[in-house]
């Protein structure tokens, strides 16, 4: 079964601790992203579970196999990467055919499975070309063609969408999704960008230098943060005090109404309108504290000006614990 | 001026002709530089007259491949020239199998030593031949004299001395690709090292692999201190000698053996060419 866990990994370069005792777990046909700000330990976290990294303490364990001190070429595991990856003597066919060549499978059985792939990742028509005639975003799906190919235990992603434009981010995000699914490879996606993490994982992993804040699936990483820094890092959010104690609210849990309308509400004044189409947000001065909170309004009021004096009602307040 | 011609697009087009001449200019006095001497090399050894007679009138007569000829029906050419292309390939193969295993390491896990390496390539410049083959030579001939003995002691002797072209070339060629990506990718495709070289960085590096072989080939083909000193008969040898009896021989062998590595050259110029097309599209 392939179920990919770190036991307390710890990885020091010196005197920088780069991942400190992480210990999570990938279940079998599971993908979990490692998300956070460059630095983290998240690519560091993934090239441990590569095998391109040595770890200072601490264990891998593939199953129930323990791996740590596995070479990479013999971990089983497809690897898509940042920059494009793709070999350039190579034609795109040969390119995912390389794993199962090594694998010494023969080569008419081996061409059938690249083609299928290439199929798969819906790039069939390029068989025959070089990576250098290919798009960024070709060359992504083929890298992931290739990584598949091989049938691997784990399917590790390292930003592999970062260098794309954004709409062909999108496009090849659903379908890594989407091939995920179908082959039930388990799988760990390492990202900088909330939102993808958030569209994409079973579980996400928040980290910050080096550690682990909160493992959880999307809904329960957006929707109750274990950490200020959770609560920063995913999502647009505020920090307020109500009570005297503090919390994080989130834009579309800041209503507003005109100025003294609302019982329980906080006086504030309006600082800027920024009109999004389908919805505007607004930013406002709460009056008490000074503080900002930003309000997420789906029909544009025209009404709404900076310097304008309104009543806001939070509707929903997420308790920062640490 | 037209005014809606932005100022560096009207500066570059008014300089460009400038600029064209400059370069012509250049390139015609190099081209001088090394054309007239090689001009005179050639009348010298491919003209049958004597050099008093070798004036203007008698640019286009004369000429003769003979001289050639007799250097080449001398017992002792043929000896010399196999013994050159010996020791080519030898150091050719020798420089490889040394460099490019310590470049991918200087490139992927010791990239701090990268200065270190460079300097180190670089002594061969600053440490004069006559030193190396007095220290090579005092130090062997009491432990192991065999290797003195023996033509191929030149071999290691030749790859420290086109070292400082090889390593530049070597690493020059690793920095132009993403080597550590591309060796990831191939590791967690299954393939061990080896392969990995073999398969994945040697294509990738294909250019600077062949101009390091030609050039090292080219160090051997060319050097005459160290084969002197330690009394191998090498074809740069055999040429010095040869002068002596058979100096428009000699300089005509000379001057063939500038043709073939000039083309040697041209020909490592297209494969490069060719093999940045295919890397960059």
């Amino acid at each position: 079964m392939a179920r990919l866990t770190f036991n307390g990994v710890t990885k020091k370069y010196g005197a920088v601790t780069a991942l400190n005792h992480l210990h999570l777990e990938v279940s079998d046909g599971e993908l979990i992203t490692l998300l956070g700000p460059s630095g983290c330990g998240k690519t560091t976290a993934l090239r441990v579970a590569a095998g391109f990294e040595s770890v200072s303490t601490g264990t891998v364990t593939l199953g129930d196999t323990d791996i740590t001190s596995v070479a990479p070429q013999n971990r089983d595991m497809g690897m898509v990467f940042q920059s494009y990856s793709l070999f350039p003597h190579l034609s795109v066919l040969d390119n995912v055919a390389f794993g199962l060549q090594v694998r010494k499978q023969e080569k008419t059985s081996r061409e059938k499975r690249a083609n299928d792939m290439l199929d798969l990742v819906q790039v069939g028509q390029l068989a025959h070309r070089f990576p250098h005639q290919l798009s960024g975003g070709q060359q992504q799906r083929v890298a992931l063609a290739r990584a598949l190919a091989i049938a691997p235990q784990v399917l590790l992603l390292d930003e592999p969408l970062s260098a794309l434009d954004a709409r062909v981010r999108v496009e090849v995000r659903d379908e890594i999704r989407n091939l995920q699914r179908t082959t039930g490879t388990t799988t760990l996606f390492v990202t900088h960008d909330q939102e993808e993490a958030l569209a994409i994982s079973d579980r996400i992993c928040v980290m910050n230098e080096g550690e682990v804040h909160q493992v959880g699936t999307p809904r329960e990483i957006y929707m109750e943060p274990a950490t200020s820094f959770v609560a920063r890092f995913v999502g647009l959010s505020d920090e307020v005090t109500v009570n005297g104690k503090k919390y994080v609210v989130r834009p579309e849990d800041v209503h507003i109404a005109p100025a003294a309308s609302l019982a329980e509400a906080h006086l504030a004044t309006i600082t800027a309108v920024h009109f999004g189409g389908a919805t505007t947000m607004v930013e406002m001065a709460l009056q008490a504290t000074g503080g900002r909170v930003r309000s997420l309004v789906m029909e544009a009021n025209s009404s709404m000006t900076p310097g304008q004096q309104v009543d806001v009602a939070f509707t929903r307040l997420i308790p920062l614990s640490r | 001026m037209n005014p809606i011609i932005p100022a560096a697009v009207a500066r570059e087009s008014s300089e460009r002709p400038q600029r064209t001449i400059g370069a012509w200019i250049v390139a015609t006095i190099s081209i001088l530089f090394f054309v007239v001497p090689m001009l005179a090399m050639a009348r010298f050894a491919l003209q049958r007259l004597p050099v008093a007679l070798l004036g203007r009138k008698t640019l286009f007569t004369h000429w003769t491949l003979a001289g050639v000829g007799e250097v080449m029906r001398d017992p002792k050419f043929l000896p010399a020239l196999w013994l050159s292309v010996r020791i080519g390939v030898l150091t050719s193969v020798l420089t490889l199998a040394l460099l490019i295993p310590t470049v991918l390491w200087l490139h992927l896990r010791a990239r701090r030593w990268r200065m270190v390496a460079e300097v180190i390539s670089l002594l061969p410049y600053v440490v004069p031949p006559i030193a190396l083959v007095v220290g090579v030579a005092g130090a062997f001939r009491n432990v192991a004299p065999w290797f003195i003995g023996s033509d191929y002691c030149l071999v290691p002797l030749y790859v420290i001395l086109s070292l400082p072209f090889a390593f530049r070339t070597l690493d020059v060629g690793a920095s132009a690709i993403d080597l550590r990506t591309m060796v990831d990718a191939s590791r967690s495709l299954g393939a061990g090292w080896t392969t990995t070289v073999w398969r994945v960085v040697v294509p990738n590096m294909g250019g600077a692999i062949i101009t390091t072989s030609f050039l090292s080939f080219a160090v051997v083909m060319g050097e005459f201190a160290v084969s002197s000193l330690l009394l191998k008969r090498t074809l740069p040898l055999y040429m010095a000698e040869a002068q002596g009896s058979e100096p428009q021989g000699a300089m005509a062998l000379g001057l063939l053996l500038m043709i073939f590595t000039t083309l040697l050259f041209a020909i490592l110029a297209r494969v490069q060419k060719r093999s940045l097309q295919k890397g960059q599209g």
